[in-house]
């Protein structure tokens, strides 16, 4: 169990560590204040997860069944939120969103003469939620869309079962294990949602991952931050325990792989059009603003040139290029090892089926970053780690459960009789991987490698604690940029970022629904 | 010739590899602004190596804490007032007394009689006005007034050093009864930003007309852009200080060259960057430049709390706030 042991070294040490050297001292948090705030974070998670998910599914479908010319292009950019700079997303929100924001001064405003100001309010956290999280469930249920049988269904039509019929009857108990897989995710990131939260809604709406960074960084009492992930891990493994269930519950329908696509649907076109103005719409304002110059309103490439010339190393702490050059490194290694590890170890599991490793490898996400990072430092104390050596296996760390999930629900809808057909065959063990085992679970390996990139790609708050800028990262160095100042290099920066992210999704993706093509 | 160049080259790279190296824990801004020019001063000056190591405020002291057992900074440079309280308490710094502390001007900002931290900028924070805004409030009171509604963005306390600070201004001016004077602003209060540079950003495009931010603002928008479009004020005159402080670190490997550092944290060539990098005033007499004169407000009267207040009511204070402001 390759996984079980990485997990264990990587997550599990560093976070005893920090615990062992924090039960020193200490005072007690389970306060009314902090009941208060937990209770306002399930409750936000709650609707974010809803919304989230009635976002993604309609999505899913979309995207796992029929076919349409901008597909790969609507794929890729939804990912793209997991990888900008939180305050880049706060300013697509703000300048799209803003009270004399693009979609109120432009539309709503002149034809209607109303405003939508959803910034600030509960309305608009549980939007931000759903922004970033909707791909979600758009990929892992629309991947497990795309190999569905549709045997079932024909047979449901043929019966006399209207097309809503068979979805709710037939095809929606097949996909279960991965709307529930989706849905947990959902779950998961919307209650520890941080940025999100703070940027789009404000302190008035915080959750108890804010508590945690006060406890660590404002008031440096290690303890209360210990005491509050203990509570949220516990909380969240009690959610991942009962999906378990569910899931297994639900049954394990295995399946011929399939090569069909149903005509786009009409409702199709107003969903791309609602989800292009509400989620690209910021993005796109954002990606436009690198190449903006307000001052006389023209199109400029002088912010880009500004970044590449060398002119804003010093704020940096080094060249833009070595940014882009580590970022890759780091992301591409980690979300390869995410791939290796979650397809073992969703294997593994999905064989003992013992929930205790469901719970272990999944609640991992109710650590924050931060609270790793600093179990980092404590182990360099003792084990010489540093900076490029630990913030692969962090990013890995952090990415993992994604792909856990993504292929917990793909193993156990894989058709086990191919499996044996081929060792009956006498197919050897790497055949067997390489000839059936890859190729069916390519769509499963393909949004784990996306979810893992683009986390790794994004990632600010634990890389910010052991950073060195001898290494430095894309994230990292837009970040100074907007402390020091320079925004519209920043905001270059952060489009740069975007418009790459796209592009390797896009290359990507393209073969994930090509069976349906 | 290009034999004594090549020998000149070998013993520069061997020099360099030799020369000692001093790591500067600090901020991120310090090193991108004041770091890069004082780096190479200091560097000649000592024959030797500056590494600096930034990281979010926030995670300065705790990084310390963690690493405490086995230091891997030689000086600490950035710490703000708040967290003197908890690095002091947990030993992590050691005692030396500048050849040059003498220059300090204001002696209130020397806490610490053993010389564990050593100031070396400060600053105060004030609010940020849009000038589109017609008449901006003067005193704290003014900002309860309901033609403000709406249009004051503030820092969380909980996540920003900047929104800590006023808190801890709010406290200092109105005492037992902050907690009032906060229900009353909370109509003004637009939203509350996790940091800074939101804050920022959101003044700069207009969605917001007002926030909490520094005395010095208006300076820089002359300085670099020749001109405002927001103005600064300190309300009831009564500035909130905030004072920068740098530091040994116990456990250090290169003492006398730490020490050598801290007398150059107040050295002339060092203050004289302060203004200008920081955007904080300098701690010594050095000269202010023009800009400073001209467009910075100059701070007559100032509050404090007691450090050891701080210690102790830190986090009741950040827990009823927090009662206050979320829903």
């Amino acid at each position: 169990m390759p996984a079980a042991i990485f997990t264990a070294v990587f997550y599990l040490l560093p976070v005893i560590v920090l615990f062992v050297y924090t039960y020193k001292t200490g005072t007690f948090v389970f306060n009314s204040l902090n009941l208060q705030i937990l209770k306002f974070t399930s409750y936000q998670a709650f609707l974010s997860t809803l919304m989230s998910f009635a976002m993604g599914l309609p999505g899913a479908y979309l995207i796992g069944r029929t076919r349409f010319k901008f597909k790969g292009i609507f794929a890729a950019l939804s990912t793209v939120p997991f990888v900008m700079p939180s305050i880049s997303m706060t300013l697509g929100f703000i300048s799209f969103f803003g009270h004399n924001g693009i979609f109120n001064s432009y539309f709503l405003w002149p034809i209607f003469h109303v405003r939508f100001e959803p910034l600030f309010t509960l309305l608009g956290v549980v939007m931000g939620n759903a922004f970033y999280n909707f791909p979600l469930t758009m990929m892992i249920v629309g991947s497990a869309i795309s190999n569905l049988d549709l045997v079932y269904s024909e047979a449901a039509k043929i019966d006399g079962a209207s097309k809503f019929k068979s979805f709710l009857f037939i095809e929606f108990p097949i996909l279960l294990p991965s709307v529930l897989s989706a849905l947990i995710l959902t779950f998961i990131y919307c209650f520890t949602s941080f940025a999100v939260v703070l940027v789009i809604g404000g302190a008035q709406f915080s959750t108890i991952e804010v508590q945690i960074y006060m406890y660590l960084t404002t008031l440096i009492d290690f303890k209360g931050a210990m005491d509050l992930t203990i509570l949220q891990v516990a909380l969240i493994g009690s959610i991942v325990l009962i999906f378990g269930i569910l899931r297994k519950s639900a049954g394990i329908f295995s399946q011929e792989i399939s090569r069909s696509n149903s005509k786009f649907p009409l409702w199709g076109i107003l969903y791309l059009t609602v989800i292009s103005i509400f989620v690209f719409g910021p993005i796109i304002s954002q990606v436009f603003a690198g190449f903006w110059n307000f001052r006389n309103s023209t199109f400029t490439l002088e912010w880009v040139y500004h970044l590449f010339s060398g002119r804003m190393n010093p704020y940096i702490g080094n060249s833009v290029i070595a940014a882009i050059l580590w970022t890759v490194i780091f992301s591409l290694s980690s979300a390869i090892l995410t791939v290796i590890l979650s397809i073992t170890s969703a294997y593994a599991v999905n064989k003992i089926k013992n929930a205790f490793f469901d719970i272990i490898f999944t609640s991992s996400l109710a650590i924050s970053p931060v609270i790793l990072a600093f179990g980092y430092l404590v182990l360099q104390n003792w084990i010489p780690l540093n900076f490029p050596s630990e913030i692969i296996p962090i990013y890995t760390i952090l990415s993992f459960p994604i792909g856990f999930q993504i292929f917990l629900s793909g193993w156990q809808r894989f058709p086990e009789e191919i499996d044996e057909a081929a060792s009956v065959d006498g197919a050897n063990w790497f055949q067997k991987l390489t000839l059936i085992r890859i190729p069916i679970l390519k769509p499963q390996i393909i949004s784990t490698f996306f979810f893992a990139f683009a986390i790794s790609m994004g990632e600010m708050s634990a890389t910010m604690v052991l950073y060195n800028p001898e290494f430095p990262t894309i994230s990292i160095s837009a970040y100074r940029l907007f402390s020091s100042m320079h925004v519209p290099e920043a905001q270059a920066l952060g489009s740069i970022l975007t418009i790459a992210t796209f592009i390797v999704f896009y290359i990507l993706e393209k073969p994930l629904f090509r069976e349906n093509q | 010739m290009k034999k004594v160049a090549i020998f000149a080259i070998v013993l520069l790279m061997a020099i360099a590899g030799f020369a000692e190296t001093l790591t500067i824990y600090t901020y991120s801004s310090f090193v991108s602004g004041i770091g890069n020019e004082i780096k190479p001063i200091f560097e000649k000056m000592y024959d030797c190596k500056i590494n600096f190591v930034s990281m979010s405020s926030g995670s300065l002291v705790a990084r310390l804490i963690l690493e405490k057992s086995n230091p891997k900074a030689d000086v600490v440079i950035g710490l703000s007032q708040s967290q003197i309280p908890e690095v002091l308490d947990q030993n992590l710094l050691i005692p030396y007394k500048p050849t040059n502390i003498a220059s300090v001007v204001n002696k209130s900002f020397l806490i610490d009689p053993l010389y564990r931290v050593i100031p070396f900028d400060y600053g105060a924070l004030a609010i940020d006005y849009s000038k589109s805004l017609k008449n901006p409030p003067k005193t704290f009171d003014d900002l309860l007034s309901s033609q403000y509604a709406h249009t004051l963005v503030i820092e969380d306390p909980r996540t920003s050093t900047t929104g800590l600070d006023f808190l801890l201004w709010t406290i200092a001016i109105y005492g037992d009864k902050w907690q009032d004077y906060w229900q009353k602003l909370m109509p003004t209060i637009k939203t509350v930003t996790s940091g800074w540079d939101t804050a920022f950003q959101m003044l700069e495009n207009g969605e917001a007309k007002m926030m909490v931010s520094f005395a010095t603002d208006e300076a820089y928008n002359y300085y670099y852009y020749k001109g405002s479009d927001i103005g600064v004020v300190i309300p009831n005159d009564e500035a909130y200080v905030m004072v920068e402080y740098a530091g040994i670190v116990k456990g250090t490997k290169h003492l006398s060259l730490a020490q050598k550092f801290i007398d150059f944290v107040l050295s002339k060539d060092f203050q004289s960057a302060v203004p200008l990098n920081q955007w904080m005033y300098p701690v010594t007499d050095v000269s202010l430049p023009q800009v400073f004169i001209e467009h910075a407000p100059v701070i007559t009267k100032t509050v404090t709390i007691p450090m050891g207040e701080i210690k102790t009511s830190l986090s009741k204070w950040i827990n009823e706030w927090t009662q206050i402001i979320i829903k």
